[in-house]
């Protein structure tokens, strides 16, 4: 089965979008004896105008052009992989070519997609009806591709189910017992991040986009801190500051009172890609008091990242943080704020602020060491690549396999068996 | 009657195969043996949106035309059938087990079943396509034999037949069973084989006791087929195979080397006394498109 896939971000980059296509398909599927040669790639961040290729996995180029889905040069890149089907990890509603393509039976499509809002307008569950199986990355994102709660209807039936992101828990885990081991052993982090060993570290993992809450975040931690004067208040936002069309976050820090105890990522390039690493980013997680990110997100990796890496996260009493965190840390999850209709109606969660100010205090108040144990053996135990998410990936790999063969996509054999007779 | 004949291709492009020339000599009849005013409608035709504006419709190959138009096709209608259009690789490799669950049969089963009247190329035809969708055996249906101009393919007695020689056409094809013609001629290596046709694009490695032709004219097949003791032919499967038909009547004396249960043609009564009886192949052939319009005919009624 000849494979193409493609996620939003190329796997250099070390975007949730990026780093499963790094973890999952070129360290993994692609090392597969079954799947070995069979796989390649299709990047669309950072545009590029070459082919590239990563640890002898051919990562086709978009053209330098649309990329933001990729998709212009898609049809001549399946057809150069003689591919069998298409993997994307991506959000649906962007796709336009691809469901063209995908009606004509062009490509065969499988779409692994992150649902970050609720409800789904009708448009993307008719563009999702042409693929040949959609897998969810949440048990919430499935059901709600199954079925709409909002008009109560049976929704598609090409779902094949759902498959979590995943950690490596070699990387995400805690470098000691305690929370105060893990900031002796990493110092350097610490002192980079202008903390002291007992500052309040409260870390933001998100990519600066607008359709983040970080204002609602911001407001939050200022009320906290003014609440809390003796507490030596510390915020890291692992993001760029200024990004076009995005929220100008050094100014925000500045309008909350919070720029002189707020570090950034300094540019989307150390964000995501050349000097922060995961290795990097576990360290930050292990030192921080708590990750704060409550919002509707596709997946939220830094959720299980920071629960990998001993430390507590903050998220939403809503979608897939709370599908991650209900079973083993639900008292963090913040309820919703309100909701905003985008207009193309897709909604978007606002979490409560007052709500992020007690989830702030009681982990202020609360043993962090009782929940470091917890929640990394948690995380290993669920969300590991290799023992969690792979396996269920293989089956998946299986299952598109056998659904290639009953559409008979490569020609059936030819029977043989007939007689030979000679008529006069 | 005012028809519209639906087609994937312009009949007069040049671009079709038999199916083409099948409703090229329906149509001609048709149109001047009954008076039928015929529109062919490709689907690029803005007429398809306008399909109620006719009598009847006549859905020939039609695999190119938008689902939602053959969806609300308006009635009545008959279907044509050539190949098998469900069948992803067409006539060639119906009849595996998981092809009694093909994903693309619903879409099809649909249209045949909401017609007045299925026309099968051959009882073959008809049992390959209800292997897939046995409803199709309770539906009206008709045989009707692709129209091969029996003059056309007539023997010659001044042409002298050379012995053990072996004529083939478009036999390299992997669809008309390219395998098994090739191990069948390096196990008879003291026939001689010319194998007839348009390249098949691949590498074949033929024997010593075989050579490729390449293309002909249709003009002078008449007179190629009738120097050979034998044609070979072994498809998978072949709703009628005209090639077979117009061998067998261009020369009476030829013999058939062949998958008798996958040729379409093969399955008419056409016997006497266990050999192929070509006057009554003759019959079949010529009186087609006769044959076509009457059973339209009759259900119409």
């Amino acid at each position: 089965m000849k494979i193409l896939f493609y996620h939003k971000d190329s796997p250099r980059i070390s975007s949730s979008y990026g780093k499963c296509a790094r973890e999952m398909w070129i360290n993994r599927v692609s090392k597969h004896p079954k799947y070995r040669g069979d796989i390649a790639g299709y990047a669309t961040v950072p545009a590029t105008m070459y082919h590239d290729e990563m640890e002898g996995v051919r990562i086709y180029s978009n053209g330098g052009g649309d990329v933001m889905r990729g998709e212009d040069f898609l049809l001549p890149n399946y057809r150069d992989w003689k591919s069998d089907v298409y993997f994307t990890l991506m959000d649906p509603h962007i796709f336009d070519q691809t469901i063209k393509f995908a009606r004509q039976g062009l490509i065969n499509w499988v779409p692994h997609i992150p649902i970050d809002y609720y409800p789904i307008p009708p448009y993307v569950y008719a563009k999702l009806s042409s693929a040949m199986m959609v897998v969810a990355t949440t048990k919430w994102g499935e059901n709600i591709l199954k079925y709409d709660p909002v008009s109560k209807e049976k929704k598609l039936d090409n779902v094949w189910g759902h498959i979590h992101l995943g950690i490596d828990k070699n990387l995400f885990k805690p470098s000691g017992d305690s929370k105060a081991d893990i900031r002796k052993e990493y110092e350097g982090t610490l002192k980079s991040l202008h903390a002291k060993e007992d500052s309040f570290i409260i870390t933001i993992v998100a990519n600066n986009q607008i359709r983040k809450p970080f204002p609602e975040w911001l407001k939050s931690i200022q009320w906290f801190r003014e609440s809390n004067p003796d507490v030596d208040v510390r915020l890291y936002i692992h993001s760029q500051q200024n990004i076009r069309d995005q929220w100008p976050l050094s100014e925000h820090a500045s309008f909350f009172k919070l720029d002189d105890i707020t570090r950034f990522a300094d540019t989307y390039e150390y964000g995501t890609w050349r000097c922060y690493t995961d290795d990097v980013l576990s360290k930050i997680y292990g030192i921080s008091d708590a990750v704060l990110i409550p919002a509707l997100e596709g997946f939220s990796m830094p959720v299980i990242e920071s629960m990998a890496s001993g430390t507590i996260p903050i998220g939403l009493d809503v979608g897939p943080q709370k599908e991650l965190m209900d079973p083993i840390c639900p008292e963090f999850l913040v309820g919703v704020g309100s909701w905003v209709m985008n207009p193309d109606l897709r909604g978007k969660a606002i979490p409560n602020e007052k709500d992020i100010v007690d989830k702030l205090n009681k982990i202020a108040n609360c043993d962090q060491d009782h929940y470091l144990k917890k929640l990394s053996s948690y995380a290993h135990k669920n969300f590991d690549w290799d023992d969690c998410i792979m396996p269920k990936f293989y089956k998946l790999l299986e299952d598109v396999e056998s659904e290639l063969d009953r559409r008979c996509v490569k020609i059936p054999e030819i029977n043989t068996k007939e007689k030979i007779s000679i008529l006069k | 009657m005012k028809i519209a004949w639906l087609q994937d291709l312009p009949l007069n492009a040049g671009i079709g195969s038999g199916a083409e020339a099948n409703d090229e000599r329906m149509i001609q009849y048709g149109r001047c043996k009954l008076n039928h005013v015929i529109d062919v409608i490709i689907p690029t035709n803005p007429m398809v949106k306008r399909l109620d504006k006719y009598d009847l419709r006549i859905v020939s190959n039609c695999v190119r035309f938008n689902p939602l138009i053959l969806q609300g096709i308006p009635k009545p209608y008959v279907v044509f059938h050539h190949d098998f259009w469900h069948c992803k690789y067409r006539a060639y490799y119906p009849k595996t087990d998981k092809c009694k669950g093909c994903v693309y049969a619903p879409r099809w089963k649909e249209l045949y079943l909401g017609s007045v009247l299925n026309i099968f190329l051959s009882p073959l035809h008809l049992k390959v396509n209800a292997f897939v969708i046995p409803e199709l055996n309770n539906h009206p249906h008709a045989f009707v034999p692709s129209p091969i101009d029996a003059n056309k393919f007539k023997p010659n007695k001044n042409v002298k037949i050379k012995k053990d020689t072996v004529m083939g056409l478009n036999c390299l094809y992997e669809f008309k069973g390219s395998k098994k013609v090739i191990g069948y001629i390096k196990k008879h290596k003291k026939l001689k084989f010319d194998l007839y046709g348009a390249d098949p694009d691949i590498e074949i490695d033929l024997p010593k006791n075989a050579e490729f032709k390449g293309f002909v004219d249709n003009a002078i097949l008449p007179d190629i087929m009738q120097q050979y003791e034998y044609f070979i032919h072994f498809p998978q499967n072949e709703a009628f195979c005209r090639a077979v038909v117009e061998f067998l009547l261009a020369n009476h004396k030829g013999k058939l080397i062949c998958t008798k249960e996958n040729i379409g043609a093969l399955s008419y009564d056409i016997y006497t006394k266990g050999k192929i009886d070509r006057n009554k192949l003759h019959d079949l052939v010529s009186n087609a498109p006769k044959q076509f319009w009457s059973e339209i005919d009759k259900k119409l009624r």
